[in-house]
């Protein structure tokens, strides 16, 4: 399995914590104030799951923004 | 031009916090000797203070936790303070760095033995009890892990650690996160009452609190519920209570790996689990930070500690409003509605784990926790 075919490079995947915290309600109620935990985690909108950055499945589809300059 | 708009922005939801906690806690601090705060008037009736503080412990933390659900749950968040309120955290983990401030090495050697017996006996016994009865409820695993390290170590940032690891579904998460939020709301109600009906000490609330209650924010608020403490006289259960926390949030990027690996038979080839990016990425770094004022503390850079220096005196006063905003802020975060997602086979667990939980710590400091540490 190459390396950039990670979720993190996924057009599937989301990690941004806005689009996180409003996934999870609940989130940041005398909760996660000591967190930091959560690394590069996201969501995969094609499995519904909750999943590390760094994992890889059959169902990889390249993102654009895994291209921009900032990525 | 962006940097000062992010820079900004936050301002008026961190008024609004502060406001919170000004109207609880007063404002003498602040220059506003007027106005003594809603516990003062509390306190003012004799039977009032008995039944509101002494036994239900509705002091300036709790109150400013209830007027931000008020405010939440009845207007909402007003859409020019919410980046401010989300804030929140930032403040709380400011003032834990700087809780450092009243411990000595020794204090943290002393506490941290015992600490670290009773945490590790409890993350063992919630993780074997909580995979154990959501597999007898026909749990899946992903969806029992995610919910048995919630009760195991620190809740809600737990579960945000562990899922990615053993690949939960959203829905999993979602409802792990309600189950605990909901048992934690009634927590922070019931564990002052309780602790003062069972005659505990500010020390072994502390150990009860910092053990049994499953979220981290929540231990804070109960501790300073129980025993507010001053500047001059530090609250106790909140200096035992919190380092009960830290030991089973240190224990998280354990609990992770083990955890990890208990599912992976479960997970695709495909996947993988890094030991070191597992271990580096879900340690909490601010842990870091309040050892670094313990040392400053205990080498005595921050001035005498008793009577406490100037230094110390303005450290400690800047950590209690610290955690009057923050928690100001968590509470206006509480949405009822939200909780009410909790449901199912979650929820029944989630509850049973924690009121399991609460009574063992209970029984484990009435047999083996003494007065004073």
């Amino acid at each position: 399995m190459k390396i950039n075919n990670r979720c993190l490079n996924c057009e599937f995947f989301n990690n941004d914590p806005e689009w996180i915290e409003a996934a999870f309600p609940g989130l940041n109620s005398l909760s996660s104030a000591y967190g930091s935990v959560r690394a590069e985690s996201g969501t995969c909108s094609r499995h519904e799951v909750f999943l590390s950055a760094w994992k890889s499945c059959r169902d990889f589809k390249h993102s654009e923004r895994a291209c921009s300059p900032s990525n | 031009m962006r940097r000062f708009t992010l820079f900004y922005r936050p301002i008026p939801g961190i008024l609004l916090m502060l406001a919170i906690a000004v109207l609880a806690r007063g404002g003498a601090d602040l220059g506003l000797p007027w106005w003594p705060g809603i516990e003062a008037y509390f306190a003012a009736s004799v039977a009032m203070k008995r039944i509101l503080i002494d036994v239900l412990h509705l002091n300036y933390i709790l109150i400013s936790i209830i007027l931000g659900m008020l405010l939440t749950n009845i207007l909402g968040i007003p859409r020019w303070a919410a980046s401010g309120v989300a804030t929140s955290r930032l403040f709380i983990k400011v003032g834990v760095v700087l809780l450092g401030s009243l411990y000595s090495v020794m204090d943290l050697a002393r506490l941290g033995g015992m600490a670290v017996t009773i945490i590790v006996g409890f993350i063992v016994l919630m993780l074997a009890f909580t995979l154990w009865l959501g597999k007898r409820v026909g749990m899946d695993i992903s969806g029992a892990a995610t919910l048995a390290a919630g009760t195991a170590i620190c809740g809600v940032a737990a579960v945000v650690a562990v899922a990615p690891v053993v690949r939960a579904k959203n829905t999993d998460v979602i409802y792990s996160i309600a189950a605990i939020l909901a048992f934690g709301l009634a927590s922070l109600f019931l564990f002052p009452v309780v602790g003062t009906l069972a005659g505990l000490s500010a020390h072994q609330f502390g150990v009860w609190a910092g053990t049994g209650i499953l979220n981290s924010g929540q231990v804070l608020a109960v501790c300073l519920g129980f025993d507010p403490g001053s500047v001059a006289h530090a609250s106790e259960s909140l200096k035992t209570g919190e380092i009960y926390n830290l030991t089973r949030v240190i224990f998280l990027p354990f609990v992770v790996l083990f955890l990890a690996f208990s599912a992976s038979r479960f997970a695709s080839s495909e996947d993988d689990i890094n030991i070191n990016t597992s271990l580096w990425s879900k340690f909490p770094l601010f842990v870091l930070g309040f050892l670094i004022v313990v040392f400053l503390t205990s080498f005595g850079l921050l001035g005498a500690t008793s009577p406490p220096s100037r230094e110390l005196t303005l450290v400690r006063n800047l950590y209690s409003w610290f955690f009057a905003i923050g928690l100001a802020g968590q509470g206006m975060q509480i949405s009822l509605p939200e909780l009410r997602r909790a449901g199912g086979k979650t929820l029944m667990v989630g509850t049973a784990a924690g009121f399991f939980k609460a009574l063992a710590a209970l029984v484990v400091v009435l047999l083996f926790v003494s007065q004073q540490p």
